[in-house]
């Protein structure tokens, strides 16, 4: 116990040490080539910009907006993603019918729908929440029609000689078979969307963190730039974080969980 | 008297799709079973005798040849016979009164009935306290128990086991085999089980057929008429063991050995 507690000490002391070198560098620097510290801010710097960005509200505006953002896409792609990779994944003609499609449109890069997305949409949040559609939908596409056909064949087959019909199977067994595939789907699905929403917001609207940051690189506040990327990355954090628990809940009876 | 399962010039024949070979698994396969008896299928790995007991079971095709349960035709599974997998299969998102409860769902009873009798299952294996544990919070054997429990819930009428204690440890073995054998006792199901371990048919069968090896034909019945509970260590038992061992190697086909 107190050893395991010691080596874990340690463990987190050597991970703390390039970080904190990585930051005294920065500082140091920032302050040494004072001319350039106007494009890059002391971190010390950036920490107070950050306070006061949270202190008038300004923070947490835009990233109540672009969370908002995040989970309306999702929220969209989930609505398409599931019943079709449940169907694709069950019914051996829808998955002939829409694999080619898929395997057409997948590979196109979800930033490469940028103009299109503009085209299409003009500017504002129709643009931004299709972006993140785009980029979102295929993985969680792919790993529920993998979860559905992946299924151990084994447990179809004692379903059937338990007297399950082809919509209780499918129901009480293919689905919950599928759920961690599904859910592992998902959560890359959520890291995707935050990484377009930020893409969205630099471009196509006025609100959200890829907004803030985006303005401020015009109005030269490389401080406030420094400060919303740090924002980012914890929210993403959260973002992940919250996918876990959930996964921990609805999967409790998975064997071994892979949450990392 | 009519037997219970007749299999009648049975024929399996796989056909490799990618390389168009044939492989025949079965042939010539004629076995009546009686309404009530335990007959063990003994042979060595890849004698085609698990294949035999999923046409049975409805989960695999005859090429040729036939199957009736009372007289009827088998076209497919069904809750009237019951499969114990050597997988297993117990659906890890059920815990276990739920995977026993499974077999009632499906014919539609209450869910508060469903987990009544499902209690009362668990209790008959043993397993009384354990109703809300997940499969892989259990032992292998306990995992066997809630198999076994889940198999007899839904009360079907003919019992097919394929290897079903394969996985265990040699004691754990001899326990579910002395287990099996009290709980058929109670139930008087007709039993086909499939195994390599000539210990275990002695110990669990009223009649065991020998399989030869690849392609599968039934070579030899043998009666077993001991008394229950069976002393693998007796007299009469190591006859019948002499026996069963030069019929299998006459066929140049010797199945491990491993006591139940």
């Amino acid at each position: 116990m107190e050893h395991a507690r010691r080596h874990r000490f340690r463990h987190l002391f050597r991970g703390l040490i390039v970080p904190v070198l990585f930051f005294i560098a920065w500082e140091a620097g920032a302050r040494l080539w004072l001319a350039k510290a106007i494009l890059i801010p002391p971190p010390s710097e950036v920490i107070r910009t950050l306070w006061a960005l949270l202190r008038d509200g300004t923070l947490e505006e835009h990233t109540i907006s672009s969370i908002l953002r995040v989970l309306s896409g999702f929220a969209i792609s989930l609505l398409f993603a599931l019943p079709l990779g449940l169907l694709m994944g069950w019914n051996r003609v829808a998955h002939e019918l829409f694999d080619t499609t898929v395997q057409i449109f997948r590979p196109i890069p979800g930033t490469a729908w940028v103009p299109a997305a503009i085209l299409l949409f003009g500017i504002g949040d129709r643009p931004a929440l299709f972006l993140i559609f785009m980029g979102t939908i295929w993985p969680i596409l792919l790993s529920t029609i993998h979860g559905v056909r992946n299924i151990n064949k084994h447990f179809i087959w004692a379903a059937l000689t338990m007297g399950a019909d082809r919509r209780r199977l499918f129901i009480k067994v293919v689905f919950p078979a599928a759920l961690p595939s599904i859910f592992t789907g998902c959560r890359v699905g959520m890291g995707v969307a935050w990484t377009f929403v930020v893409v969205a917001e630099l471009i196509a609207v006025r609100t959200g963190l890829g907004y803030m940051i985006m303005e401020a690189r015009l109005i030269v506040r490389p401080d406030i730039v420094f400060a919303g990327m740090i924002a980012i990355g914890v929210v993403g954090l959260c973002l992940d974080w919250l996918a876990r628990i959930l996964m921990r809940r609805f999967l409790r009876w998975q064997k071994g969980l892979v949450l990392e | 008297m009519k037997p219970k399962i007749d299999v009648q010039g049975l024929q399996k024949e796989f056909v490799d799709d990618e390389t168009d070979r044939r492989v025949l698994a079965l042939e010539g396969v004629d076995l009546a079973v009686t309404d009530g008896e335990f007959l063990c299928i003994l042979g060595p790995s890849g004698c085609g005798k698990s294949t035999l007991l999923l046409i049975v079971a409805g989960l695999e095709t005859a090429t040729h040849g036939r199957v009736t349960l009372d007289g009827r035709v088998i076209g497919g599974p069904g809750p009237d016979r019951g499969v114990l997998f050597q997988q297993l299969a117990l659906f890890p998102w059920r815990t276990a009164i739920d995977n026993v409860a499974f077999g009632l769902e499906m014919q539609g009873h209450p869910r508060a009935d469903c987990r009544a009798r499902a209690a009362n299952f668990l209790k008959l294996v043993g397993l009384e306290g354990f109703e809300r544990a997940f499969p892989h919070e259990m032992s292998g054997g306990m995992q066997q128990r809630v198999a076994i429990a889940r198999l007899l819930a839904h009360e079907p009428e003919v019992l097919l086991m394929d290897e079903p204690f394969g996985a265990l440890d040699a004691q754990t073995r001899m326990q579910m085999a002395e287990e099996l054998t009290r709980i058929w006792q109670q139930a008087r199901k007709t039993v086909l089980f499939v195994t390599h371990s000539v210990d275990e048919a002695i110990y669990l069968g009223d009649r065991v057929a020998v399989m030869s090896r690849r392609p599968g034909r039934i070579k030899s019945i043998l009666d077993i008429p001991l008394s229950r509970p069976r002393d693998v260590a007796g007299e009469e038992f190591n006859v019948l063991r002499r026996l069963l061992l030069r019929q299998i190697e006459e066929q140049g086909a010797a199945p491990e050995e491993k006591t139940p």
